[in-house]
């Protein structure tokens, strides 16, 4: 059953060519490798943005398996990465599909897991991203930094997730806890999209194929509706809302009632309607008066937990 | 005998680029050590030979995915990339057992269909088992489901399916869905997309959701599909990923101009470094030189790569020269 340990299989055998080429598809690493052996000794960075390195843990562990990441800022003693994974099944919306040609074989930017590591960790320069690979990096790091919960258009991503039962988001929540012994998370929930009423609301969009303006009355409020910054209270009467969520078959979970409420406590504005109509009260029912002045905390509050309640009861209706 | 690795060789392998470093016989060998040590008991459902199990997995993939230079880049140690080998010959395994599952699913969910009218319909009818367009019986369907993967993927996930473990002793993976889950998936499928799905599809979103793809097949070589992309991206070959970095027509020229500047001596430093040899002594004694000439050499390369691009297209400017160099630019 043994066999000799110098076999070569035979597919190891044809990866250079005769004058000793590497395979298509390493070449650009090979460009970048010897670009940076060739000026490394004048250059000041230890590390530069756009570069790929391997990351040791924040403690001295041995044989250790190093983490690979992206670059994307150097100040002091510190760099900020986007960590890459081989794992290509758990890309999602948020992970930037990079080029084979970058490290010879296919990696994501699990940019939703960027952190802080110390120039320390820094163990070895794999590779850089090109200049049109760095600035779709920098488009979608900035997106999540400004905490947007749609990720820009137009870049190569992952497949969206459209339910919160999708189990990528329980593996980047594992990924992220594995992480911890590389890096800093800069945000400490790494599935926070699910945290925005919007990005529901977009999900289940995609997911029915039913476009979102095409549920609304007033087109111009869908923005703000994707984007959380649509006074619900004011605009979308419950028993609407309650069918836009059947529309999309988006189930009332408590996340959803969570980032509802959210939406609701944040933007509400308490200005010139009949919360009677809004939350589908009947005319006699007393009302409350409406200021005009900016509400307060509790008004908000009050005003969310009315809109939540009434939203409950429509839904039960349906 | 190859070669032993050692941490240092694989620091320097590493360095010259995991691609480089997947054909090194020291590596090699570490890979059919590790077949050979791995208790057969963790993976008895293969019947092929030690040398033909390294031969397979090293075709499916080590090389053809790239996963050996990925763990080599990964490794900090021997010790750490021996580990990586391990669980990866696991996976390879659990793959080879699973590899009949996608023609087992079609069966099962083909039958599924057909069985349960009050479920499910045919919406638009085919000859071919695989094309038939399938809604639901109570909610008919105006529209078909996307052709994109990355949209089939979407929905599946969303169904989050109860996926079943294999039986520690069984040779082959059969079923991976109870049969109520099928069930429950198709209909899922159906009822949340509110569109129609061929069975194709469902299948396929099975396969490509959960990494069943059966990897021993052969795929089309890219050039016998033509120009059809949509065709070449169901036959599983990425068609917006391109193999190479692209050059721009600019990059290529300044490159062009570069190595006219270079001398003979300096096109064969340049094109070493581009091989991933950075040793200034085995760069000289190949030329037949002092380590000292290379180091007034690599000066000159510099001033020229500074002169030919900015620094921020210089990595490029190198790879329209690489490709120049090993196209028999002459030296």
């Amino acid at each position: 059953m043994d066999m000799s340990s110098d076999m070569t299989p035979d597919h190891a055998k044809v990866r250079c060519s005769p004058s000793g080429r590497p395979a298509p598809g390493a070449r650009w690493r090979d460009a970048t490798t010897a670009h940076y052996w060739l000026f490394s000794e004048s250059r000041e960075e230890a590390a530069i943005s756009g570069e790929v390195w391997s990351l040791r843990q924040r403690r001295p562990v041995s044989d250790q398996e190093l983490l690979l990441a992206v670059v994307i800022e150097v100040s002091g003693n510190d760099a900020t990465v986007v960590p890459l994974s081989t794992e290509l099944a758990q890309a999602t919306e948020w992970d930037l599909i990079v080029p084979r040609y970058v490290l010879g074989y296919e990696t994501i930017a699990q940019v939703k897991l960027t952190g802080s590591v110390a120039l320390g960790q820094l163990d070895q320069r794999i590779s850089s991203l090109p200049p049109r690979s760095q600035e779709q990096l920098t488009e979608l790091a900035a997106a999540v930094a400004s905490r947007t919960s749609i990720p820009p258009e137009h870049l190569p991503l992952g497949p969206w997730v459209l339910s919160e039962a999708d189990p990528r988001l329980q593996a980047r929540v594992q990924t992220a806890e594995l992480l911890r012994a590389y890096l800093c998370l800069k945000d400490e929930n790494p599935i926070s999209e699910w945290q925005s009423l919007g990005s529901i609301l977009m999900r289940g969009s995609r997911a029915v194929g039913i476009d979102l303006a095409s549920l609304m009355e007033n087109s111009r409020s869908v923005e703000q509706l994707r984007t959380d910054r649509l006074d619900l209270f004011a605009e979308v009467p419950a028993r609407k809302m309650a069918q836009i969520l059947a529309t999309l078959r988006i189930g009332w979970t408590q996340r959803v009632r969570d980032a509802l409420y959210q939406v609701v406590s944040e933007r509400y504005s308490a200005t010139g309607f009949d919360p009677g109509i809004v939350l589908g009260r009947r005319r006699d029912r007393r009302s409350r008066r409406r200021s005009r002045s900016q509400p307060s905390q509790q008004e908000r509050e009050q005003a969310a937990r009315d809109y939540v309640k009434a939203l409950e009861r429509e839904i039960g209706e349906l | 005998m190859a070669e032993l690795l050692t941490d240092t060789k694989l620091r320097r392998l590493k360095h010259a680029g995991g691609q480089h470093a997947s054909a090194d016989p020291s590596v090699i060998a570490l890979l059919a050590d590790v077949v050979n040590a791995y208790p057969r008991a963790k993976i008895h459902w293969l019947d092929e030979s030690r040398e033909a199990i390294l031969n397979d997995w090293c075709a499916k993939r080590l090389l053809r995915a790239g996963r050996l230079a990925a763990m080599i880049d990964k490794a900090s140690s021997v010790a750490a990339l021996r580990r990586l080998a391990q669980a990866d010959l696991q996976q390879y395994a659990n793959d080879q057992r699973r590899s009949e599952l996608p023609t087992r699913l079609f069966r099962r969910l083909d039958q599924l269909l057909h069985n349960r009218p009050e479920r499910f319909t045919i919406m638009l009818a085919s000859r071919e088992r695989g094309s038939t367009c399938w809604m639901l019986t109570e909610r008919p369907a105006t529209a078909v489901f996307s052709e994109r993967d990355g949209e089939l993927v979407s929905q599946v996930l969303a169904v989050a399916l109860t996926t079943l473990d294999e039986t520690p002793d069984a040779r082959k993976q059969s079923q991976f869905l109870s049969k109520a889950e099928l069930e429950r998936y198709a209909f899922e499928m159906l009822e949340r997309s509110a569109r129609g799905l061929t069975l194709d599809q469902l299948v396929r979103g099975l396969v490509l959701a959960y990494g069943l793809q059966a990897t021993f097949e052969e795929l089309p070589a890219e050039d016998e599909l033509g120009t059809g992309a949509a065709v070449a991206e169901r036959h599983g070959i990425p068609t917006l990923d391109p193999p190479e970095a692209p050059i721009e027509a600019h990059s290529a020229a300044a490159a062009q101009t570069m190595l006219a500047r270079l001398t003979t001596r300096q096109r064969g430093v340049l094109k070493m470094l581009l091989d991933g040899i950075d040793n200034q002594r085995e760069i000289a004694s190949t030329l037949h030189c002092s380590p000292a000439t290379i180091s007034n050499e690599l000066q000159t390369i510099r001033a020229a790569i500074e002169a030919a691009a900015p620094r921020e297209e210089q990595a490029e400017l190198l790879l329209a020269a690489g490709n120049l160099l090993g196209d028999g630019y002459e030296l």
